[in-house]
């Protein structure tokens, strides 16, 4: 009996990998095949296998324009916001754990509002000409941010409260609200480009380019590796700073790596897609029902979640609705509600 | 302090030397010097405040002090990994809160984590480890329950397991029992005394019941404001004019044949 109960959440959490993986892969071709101009399931297929290596004679039938389109515009949007969607998801669950608090979210610790703050900047002084600096801005307000709230927190003799949950989540609060009147100054004074602000705030995957694919994915891949390695700590960690300590983990290192990899994922995604709410939040919550807490499952499951829940929202704006609306607006609108029905059914407590 | 340099051999588990600790301006503990020997089942008690959990925090490694060194095996804690440590002592500490829904037996399975190295899974010894405990424990009826879903009571005896599958040669008990019923908290303090006698394993203690420390302990170390009132034998200091000095209440110790201890009744004015 001992060895039957974790046999088959393994093996259940191996089933949802597989199942979620073919879907992503699935939605990936068909959000492809969507759009202004409609282009068969199966030669979105053929484009894409053209590009593995000796298989470029498969495209050879399909039109020059329909190429462009899948390779150059549809397939970077599409990625980035997969790459978006897990890092956003993985960096929920990290600060959950962190935070000791399944109501943690990636912006939690003001990540987001420096990331804003930044993007306003840039956007204000018309830095956005060199097309890069508002992304750029922003990824390094949200770095600011993050060390500011570490330094704040950083302090108290106990080395089991050092960096704790709730000195973190403190500094947090304190930085983001100072930093969102920040914002608000920077919107008064901001005349014209106010409206650039507040768009560039409600995040968009619009004309998003291969470089955007591959440092989001470059920061995807290797926030998994290390929050797998962690992942362990992590379970002891999400149940006390104290008793982790007391098993053996060196907390103050452990939290200040996760909450550097965490941060990092979140101040990436922010830069690339600006703010997208209720993913974070939200995925870890949903997988964790199935999965249970222990986030050696819980990390590769949530990060295909949150990457389907995406790419499906982002799809919706894209491709079905008859005007784009900010995804940032979507996944809050869709969000909020399945978080109250979750929360009202007791499955968070 | 002097009565208990004589007893202390060469070679102690834990020797606090001359060790003081405040907190900002505040003063917890002051010049601090105690040798805990294995085989000895030692209790702390004092009224609130007096540093009784600052002083196993201090023994644990969670807080250094101010001055003065804490020694473990003869070699000073500072110099010690957190695995090491993990490895030598456990702390069922007074918080067992947990906000994630794990199963008791995962939870309980967390015990082995200082034996686990970091990319393998649990063996077929610490299973049989944590099946054991489990067993003896009385937490194994609900072993698939999610511990959040348990009352006060049974998640503390989940978290008293998960120490005891620590397998380490010291166990701190802080308040470790005090939400669970009389008859959980003597089965585990029986288990756990047996550990002592036959194992030659340490235990330090800190309870509020006098009576129970009373039954239980070989040594009794009584604090007050952050310094040693008294300390030694259970049949030593486990005395009416020591009491009444420390808590500050009228009280009558005798020989009580049938939990064969001193125990101690109080009388309100």
């Amino acid at each position: 009996m001992n060895g039957i109960q974790p046999c088959l959440t393994v093996r259940r959490t191996e089933i949802f990998i597989a199942l979620f993986s073919i879907l992503l892969f699935g939605l990936v071709v068909l959000s492809a095949s969507l759009g202004y101009m409609k282009i068969e399931f199966s030669e979105v297929l053929k484009i894409i296998l053209s590009q593995l290596p000796g298989q470029g004679h498969m495209a050879g039938s399909i039109s020059e324009a329909s190429q462009v389109i899948v390779m150059d515009v549809r397939l970077p949007r599409i990625l980035t916001c997969v790459a978006v969607g897990g890092g956003l998801a993985l960096s929920g669950v990290i600060f959950q754990g962190i935070l000791l608090n399944p109501l943690a979210d990636p912006y939690t610790l003001g990540v987001s509002a420096g990331a804003a703050f930044g993007a306003c900047f840039a956007i204000l002084l018309n830095l956005g000409a060199a097309f890069v600096s508002v992304p750029l801005f922003a990824f390094a307000g949200a770095c600011l941010t993050l060390f500011f709230v570490i330094f704040l927190s950083y302090s108290g003799k106990n080395s089991a409260a050092v960096l704790s949950s709730n000195s973190l989540i403190l500094s947090g609060i304190i930085v983001a609200a100072i930093l969102s009147a920040g914002i608000s100054f920077l919107k008064y004074t901001a005349d014209e480009q106010v409206s650039i602000i507040i768009f560039w705030l409600m995040g968009s995957f619009a004309s998003k380019t291969w470089l955007d694919v591959g440092v989001t994915f470059l920061c995807l891949v290797l926030g998994l590796v290390i929050s797998m390695v962690f992942a362990r700590d992590l379970n002891l960690i999400s149940l006390g700073e104290r008793s982790a300590a007391s098993l053996g983990v060196d907390t103050r290192k452990v939290t200040l790596v996760l909450l550097v990899t965490g941060s990092m994922l979140a101040a990436v995604s922010v830069s690339v897609s600006g703010i997208i709410g209720f993913v974070g939040l939200l995925v870890p919550h949903m997988v964790r029902l199935f999965t249970g807490p222990d986030n050696r499952r819980l990390i590769p499951v949530s990060l295909l979640a949150g990457a389907l829940l995406l790419l499906g929202a982002d799809t919706i704006t894209r491709a079905i609705l008859p005007h784009e609306i900010p995804i940032g607006i979507l996944t809050a609108l869709i969000g909020g509600p399945v978080f109250c029905w979750i929360f009202k059914r007791g499955a968070i407590r | 302090m002097t009565m208990k340099k004589e007893i202390t051999s060469s070679n102690p588990e834990i020797f606090l030397d001359n060790v003081s600790f405040a907190y900002e301006q505040e003063v917890i503990l002051k010049e601090i010097t105690l040798a805990f020997e294995p085989g000895q089942f030692y209790s702390v008690l004092g009224p609130n405040g007096c540093g009784k959990t600052t002083l196993l925090d201090l023994l644990i490694g969670h807080l250094k002090p101010d001055s003065g060194s804490v020694f473990l095996k003869g070699r000073e804690l500072g110099a010690w990994s957190r695995k090491d440590i993990a490895r030598t002592i456990a702390l069922v500490s007074q918080n067992y809160n947990i906000n994630f829904p794990f199963t008791v037996e995962e939870v309980i399975m967390m015990g082995r984590h200082p034996w686990i190295s970091r990319f393998s899974q649990p063996d077929e010894r610490d299973m049989d480890k944590v099946k054991t405990i489990m067993a003896r424990t009385g937490t194994d009826i609900f072993k698939d329950r999610k511990i959040t879903a348990l009352s006060g009571g049974e998640r503390q005896r989940c978290v008293f397991a998960r120490a005891l599958c620590q397998d380490t040669p010291i166990l701190f008990l802080d308040e470790a029992c005090s939400n669970m019923d009389i008859s959980h908290t003597l089965r585990l303090l029986n288990f756990v005394k047996e550990e002592v006698i036959k194992e030659n394993r340490t235990v330090i203690s800190v309870f509020h019941d006098i009576n129970l420390a009373s039954i239980w302990s070989d040594q009794l170390i009584f604090m007050k404001q952050g310094r040693v009132a008294a300390a030694g034998t259970t049949a030593e200091v486990m005395d009416a004019a020591i009491i009444e000095d420390v808590f500050q209440v009228k009280t009558h110790v005798a020989y009580n044949e049938y939990s064969q201890a001193r125990q101690v009744c109080f009388k309100v004015d």
